[in-house]
């Protein structure tokens, strides 16, 4: 069996951004959480040239050297999907905030009150599919990017708003 | 009517008023309806009586925005009255009064109590309305809520004062006591909870414009600054994804196990390994009591799908350590072969092939 610190290293090397609310991560996110451990967890990974992110409740895995000009590209690309995806949700959901209990089918009601020309514009940024697949494709971008997960594996409409929308809500007021 | 006649009255006309309740009002009623006072005609269209609205949302545990938050200033001017018509002639009359009436306020109070703290779960959860009407309602609740703090004062003198009466009152209202004092402290905590609800949601609007703001600029190509900040500061933000990062994670892997098992044997941290450098480096000295060769022979005729947990189970490895190194050497043949999953110890899954 693998330790929580071998554990933690394959998630965070995927890519994942782990939120404390997750109850898919929340023991790693928990071990990160104490100072040593995050302490040590990070000198290990400032030797191979990455560190780990730990702020308002996510980690996450950033390289510290300047990307390539090939990486950049994708980088700036995948905050600005997910900023106007976030702003979409914000649409619907006013008060939406981390720990939250979403779901796909009360979505999809007060997306059909709340739709307009702007929320639109905003989903055929995202999407190039027809409306109904672009909602679907918009809570896997969600889910994807790591601002929602499923709250069970049994029940696939029903999702939580992570920590990690932070991240971003940190990004817009900064900019 | 009688009461029985009324459950009646309701059951025959249950469709009725069932679709006065749910859309507010009604085009066409019985004249009975009307009769009873069940319903009212309010311009070209019939409505329920507040008073059964008020009862059915209590006993379905709905509440409406338009809630009234009464202070109960008539039913506490009749208690005075009664108290001193009581002090005057002691007359049974006023005493039962008296007692019907702090039951009748307890009760007010009670649903009062309920129905604020339902509209604050409403609130909070709110997901139809826009957040400006979202601001403005838990306003106007908070400005209604601590209105009652007055109110709630003047009753607990009030009630005070009526233990002195007599007996029996004294004990009615001792009965309440402990529930008054928590109305009490739940104002306060409504009053506390909504201030920091309006504080939050004005911060969550605020929030909110700026995503707003800054999607469109996304969507007009009009990002320079957002593109900026992003690319001036790639070492703050998340870029992991984005670096060629998982093109060398195998090797970063192994640099892991390597560091894992050398500070469990107590050596040095081996130094930095990058996407170019040999992960066979490993001191030749650690596998001199291995017989490489006998491995290697039980490999070609054996064709393990997974090396690691090949080598586990062979008798002369004694150990994940020792089993370990002898993965990372094996690496160097050109027998191996990369699959793309992890083992269940967490290690690369590589095959043998002959």
């Amino acid at each position: 069996m693998a330790s929580i610190k071998s554990q933690i290293f394959d998630i965070l090397s995927k890519g994942v951004i782990i939120s404390i609310n997750s109850d898919k991560y929340h023991e790693m996110a928990n071990y990160l959480s104490i100072d040593e451990n995050f302490e040590a967890f990070n000198e290990t990974i400032n030797e191979i040239g990455y560190k780990v992110v730990g702020e308002n409740g996510y980690f996450y895995l950033s390289k510290n050297e300047k990307l390539e000009n090939s990486e950049v590209e994708n980088f700036i690309a995948f905050h600005k999907k997910t900023i106007v995806a976030i702003a979409i949700l914000k649409q619907i959901y006013p008060l939406i905030a981390s720990g939250d209990i979403i779901s796909f089918t009360d979505f999809i009601v007060e997306f059909e009150k709340k739709s307009n020309s702007d929320i639109e514009d905003k989903l055929n940024y995202l999407f190039s599919s027809d409306k109904k697949t672009q909602i679907e494709e918009f809570f896997k971008l969600l889910e994807k990017n790591f601002i929602i997960e499923k709250i069970s594996q049994k029940d696939k409409n029903s999702y939580k708003v992570l920590n990690s929308i932070n991240y971003f809500v940190k990004i817009v007021e900064s900019v | 009517m009688t009461h029985l006649e009324l459950i009646q009255l309701l059951y025959k006309h249950k469709d009725t008023i069932n679709e006065a309740y749910i859309n507010k009002s009604v085009d066409l009623v019985s004249e009975e309806l009307v009769d009873s006072t069940l319903f009212l005609k309010v311009a070209n269209s019939y409505r329920l009586n507040s008073n059964y609205t008020t009862f059915v949302n209590s006993i379905l545990d709905r509440v409406d925005y338009g809630m009234v938050f009464e202070s109960y200033k008539d039913e506490l001017a009749n208690l005075v009255r009664y108290k001193n018509r009581f002090i005057q002639t002691k007359e049974d009359f006023y005493k039962e009064n008296i007692l019907k009436l702090i039951d009748d306020i307890y009760l007010r109070f009670f649903y009062r109590d309920k129905n604020i703290s339902r509209l604050l779960r409403k609130l909070e959860n709110e997901v139809s309305l826009e957040i400006n009407i979202i601001i403005e309602q838990a306003n106007i609740i908070l400005e209604n809520i601590t209105e009652l703090i007055d109110a709630n004062a003047k009753i607990n003198k009030t009630f005070l004062e009526l233990k002195s009466l007599d007996d029996d009152i004294k004990a009615r209202v001792v009965a309440y006591d402990n529930d008054f004092y928590n109305f009490g402290v739940n104002i306060d905590f409504y009053i506390e909870f909504l201030k920091r609800f309006i504080t939050q949601t004005k911060e969550k609007r605020r929030q909110n414009r700026l995503f707003l703001n800054i999607a469109r600029k996304i969507i007009d190509e009009d990002d320079k600054s957002l593109t900026k900040l992003l690319d001036e500061n790639q070492n703050r933000f998340y870029n992991f994804e984005y670096s060629k990062f998982k093109k060398i994670r195998f090797f970063i892997e192994d640099d892991r196990r390597v560091k894992k098992y050398l500070k469990e044997l107590q050596l040095s941290k081996p130094k930095k390994l990058t996407a170019t450098t040999s992960i066979i480096e490993m001191p030749p000295q650690k596998l001199q009591m291995i017989d490489i060769q006998k491995i290697v022979a039980k490999l070609n005729a054996l064709s393990p799908q997974d090396i690691y947990e090949f080598l586990l189970n062979l008798e002369e490895i004694k150990d994940e350590n020792e089993a370990f190194k002898l993965y990372l050497h094996l690496l160097s043949f050109s027998n191996i072969i990369y699959e793309d999953n992890f083992n269940t110890y967490g290690i690369k899954v590589v095959r043998w092939q002959v």
